[in-house]
């Protein structure tokens, strides 16, 4: 049996539209005017015991409303959701003590205490024998390299260590599965590097289940093997994110630069009728050709001579989820 | 222009109060419950029949004319004042061609315009429950002093707090001392036991301290317990009190200026 | 249960170790807790001016009440305030997510995860005041009236926080009138005096439906001598059947709440 099972969930909200003033008052209560989000329209996928799924889709999409679907903070307007064999939005204590939650916008530690205080109060929350929470502390500690630290006022680390700090407090009960919500939101390169680096390992060594949202494609790429693609509310993609990056993005970006310039005829006649996209002082040049075509434009592009550098490479995911959604990404938290 | 101003601030004020009604209706009916109160305890201490300087009549009259009054005289701006100079919500308006003070001048009335008519029908309400012993009185000379008073009484409650708020310009911590003055302020104007009930021996203090002249004295004027030299030296103490705050916070204002850093972002 | 009263004391701790940061924002409530108490006294001073009793109580016996409502005062203001007042935030911000996927009672951590110590010191003080007052009073300090006294002042406290979170429970639905609460301190005025100040309706009012007389004037009758022994009985069953109550709205407040929101 799957660890995660959904089939046809879906969450709708309903609400009202006011007109301002007095007059929009009394009209909402006599006569309302009720209209529907899809929030979640229908969605199912299973996930195993194990794996490390990321959720990815444009903002208000979805992606945070299925994880609270999942976790149990939200009731589903239709369709099952089944996770560890238990119904989420029960929230019975026995399934609460086997999950965790991160939200990325969102601390759970105490500011002016050491982060070594919140993680006792869980203790006592999660009602954990105190030397399985020591072995527990320790272990996560050093894997996030932060021992030194755990004495230390939460307000006095940087914004890195805080996060470091949530996701130790998450896993000291030894969640199965890890709900993650922007987990390296605002964080500077070196720290989300540390995180991802975590999160694999803690995977790798625990078993540890990893659901998560994110706006940044470098956590989907290195984390995720699987990929879940949500707009609108509906599953678009659900497979590895190679699989989805062939098919979204069928084409492979050519780059070529030339010692000499090339003869504008001989280099037309080279890509066979693709568009060249960007010619920079007619001795680079960068085009976007078909997965089957790219050996052949490759050859030719080297038959026409005098290339110093040719470069082979796959579209960057960005553009091909921009490309998806037809919006821009930007580095905004998601609802 | 300077008056435009305030009209201008005073109006947004007033629609930005209305958005939150509901809450300040709750504050209305604070402001009723708490004199009621102590109006009952006091009704409780003549049912032993004994004598004192207030009827039933007068003290019925005395706290629902304060529940309106103190509403009207009311200030809260301390606090934010004092955060305004402290993270640096000072400095815009430091380049505009109005004084600071109007922004909060605008502030206080215009939330007292929506609070009035909250207000009243629940004091009204309280009227119909002691009716038998409400007695308004009917003097228009009586009225007319309230009318001056009131006002008068207003302005020292608020130059109060403005003093207090722009001690954040020396001061890491205004809120200990806000809280004091709330504390003191509200027992020395009458709030919670009538002036005239505290013993004789601290009346020559009493009639002089400036918090008398936020709440109090307009209510004596009104009740009609004061002589007509006491209705004098009254007004000119309220005036004098006006007069000496403004000019203590004109002063305070002056060198704060200077040592204002402008913090922040 | 015993894991409860292991977190609630490790909370605790976590806001004890909180507020030694801050020790002059605890001094000032201490000062301004002391100067409350102070401005009662003075208050009862100036009304016992003109007579010797009222509704019954003596100065002396007034002051026992002023200290039991300094207890009360200072339990509510410790254990419950910081966390009652804070909830409509929870619900605003989002952080009410994170106490409702807790292996324990999302009620019992909104209600009494912060703890204000200073207030503790508070209470104390009113402790001070009752035994000082006690002799003057009539107070008998037989292990009787201790135990009917604290029994009743912690059904007055129950009640009140049950009828304090009832209200608070309407954040879920209300979002601009988040002050309801403030009727309660308004109210709580009331609890000053014995409630045989107090006539007919509102007597009724103060001893039923905004229970302050169980925090404040019957335990202090308890300590007197002077209770009616049935409040006790009545005192147990209504606390008991209010808490219940809180507990089977909030749980109605959540379901709505895990149905409504984005």
């Amino acid at each position: 049996m799957s660890a995660i099972t959904v089939v046809d969930l879906a969450k709708t909200y309903r609400y009202h539209h006011k007109e301002p003033g007095f007059k929009g008052s009394l009209q909402s209560l006599l006569r309302r005017e009720m209209l529907e989000t899809h929030a979640v329209d229908g969605i199912s996928f299973a996930i195993e015991a194990g794996e490390v799924v990321g959720f990815l889709g444009p903002n208000g999409a979805g992606k945070t409303t299925t994880l609270k679907l999942l976790s149990g903070l939200l009731y589903p307007s239709r369709g099952k959701a089944s996770v560890l064999g238990h119904t989420p939005y029960r929230r019975e204590a026995e399934y609460l003590r086997r999950i965790a939650l991160v939200m990325g916008q969102r601390a759970m530690l105490w500011w002016d205490l050491p982060a070594m205080e919140t993680f006792l109060l869980h203790k006592e929350i999660y009602d954990l024998p105190p030397a399985e929470f020591r072995r527990s502390v320790d272990e996560l500690a050093q894997m996030l390299e932060v021992e030194h630290l755990l004495r230390v006022q939460v307000r006095k680390l940087s914004l890195g260590e805080r996060m470091k700090m949530e996701l130790l407090l998450a896993l000291l009960h030894r969640p199965q599965i890890l709900f993650l919500d922007e987990p390296t939101i605002g964080l500077d390169v070196v720290s989300q590097q540390r995180v991802r680096e975590f999160l694999r390992r803690v995977n790798r060594e625990r078993g540890t289940t990893i659901l998560l949202t994110s706006h940044y494609m470098d956590d989907i790429q290195e984390l995720c093997p699987r990929v879940l693609v949500i707009d609108h509310g509906q599953l678009r993609f659900d497979g590895a994110l190679e699989a989805l990056v062939k098919q979204a993005a069928p084409y492979k970006r050519v780059s070529a630069v030339f010692a000499q310039p090339a003869p504008r005829r001989a280099l037309e006649a080279a890509l066979a009728g693709i568009p060249i996209e960007e010619v920079e002082d007619s001795l680079h040049i960068r085009t976007s050709v078909p997965r089957a075509q790219v050996a052949d434009v490759a050859a030719r592009l080297l038959s026409l001579g005098a290339v110093a550098d040719l470069s082979i490479e796959e579209v960057p995911v960005e553009e091909i989820v921009r490309g998806i959604f037809g919006a821009s990404q930007r580095q905004e938290p998601a609802r | 222009m300077k008056l435009r101003y305030l009209w201008q601030m005073t109006s947004m004020n007033v629609m930005s109060t209305l958005e939150y009604r509901g809450a300040f209706f709750i504050f209305m009916l604070n402001t009723v419950i708490t004199p009621v109160i102590s109006l009952l305890v006091w009704l409780a201490v003549s049912e032993q029949g004994v004598p004192l300087p207030y009827n039933r009549s007068q003290f019925v009259t005395y706290y629902l004319l304060l529940s309106v009054l103190s509403m009207l005289t009311g200030t809260w701006l301390a606090t934010f004042l004092a955060e305004d100079i402290r993270r640096g919500g000072l400095s815009p308006w430091l380049l505009r061609p109005a004084p600071f003070i109007v922004h909060y001048i605008g502030n206080n009335i215009g939330e007292k315009v929506v609070k009035l008519p909250l207000l009243l029908p629940l004091v009204g309400l309280a009227a119909l429950a002691f009716r038998r012993d409400l007695h308004l009185p009917s003097d228009p000379r009586a009225w007319a002093l309230f009318a001056l008073s009131a006002p008068l009484a207003a302005a020292i409650a608020f130059l109060i707090d403005v003093i207090i708020g722009s001690l954040a310009f020396w001061l890491q911590d205004v809120e200990g001392l806000v809280r004091v003055k709330v504390l003191v302020g509200s027992f020395l104007a009458g709030r919670f036991v009538p002036l005239a009930l505290f013993p004789p021996a601290v009346m020559p203090f009493l009639e002089a301290q400036p918090f008398r002249y936020t709440l109090s004295f307009p209510l004596e004027l009104l009740t009609g317990q004061l002589s007509a030299q006491a209705t004098v030296r009254g007004l000119l103490w309220q005036i004098g009190y006006c007069v000496g705050l403004w000019l203590c916070y004109r002063l305070l204002w002056h060198f704060g200026l200077k040592a204002y850093q402008a913090p922040g972002s | 249960m015993r894991h409860y009263l292991r977190l609630w004391w490790r909370s605790a701790m976590l806001s004890l170790m909180r507020q030694a940061e801050y020790r002059v924002s605890f001094l000032l409530r201490v000062l301004e807790g002391g100067a409350q108490l102070a401005l009662a006294l003075l208050t009862f001073a100036l009304i016992y001016r003109f007579t010797g009793e009222i509704g019954g109580w003596s100065l002396a016996q007034v002051t026992v009440l002023v200290g039991v409502y300094r207890i009360a005062d200072g339990l509510i203001g410790t254990l419950l305030s910081p966390n009652l007042w804070a909830i409509a935030g929870y619900i605003r911000t989002g952080e009410m997510d994170g106490y409702l996927l807790r292996p324990v009672s999302s009620q019992f951590l909104v209600s009494l995860r912060l703890v204000n110590w200073a207030e503790a010191v508070n209470a104390l003080i009113g402790l001070a005041l009752i035994v000082y007052a006690g002799p003057a009073a009539g107070v008998q300090w037989s292990p009787v009236a201790i135990a009917e006294a604290a029994i009743l002042g912690l059904c007055g406290i129950v009640l009140l926080y049950a009828l304090w979170f009832f209200t608070v429970t309407f954040s879920f639905w209300l979002v601009q009138i988040d002050n309801l609460d403030t009727l309660f301190t308004s109210f709580f005025e009331a609890a000053r005096y014995p409630v045989s100040f107090f006539k007919g309706g509102v007597r009724a009012l103060l001893t039923f439906a905004i229970p302050v007389a169980f925090a404040t004037t019957f335990p202090a009758q308890a300590l007197l001598g002077t209770l009616d022994p049935r409040y006790l009985v009545a005192g147990v069953a209504l606390a008991a059947v209010a808490l219940l109550s809180t507990h089977l709205f909030w749980s109605y407040a959540v379901r709505h709440y895990s149905s409504a929101s984005s």
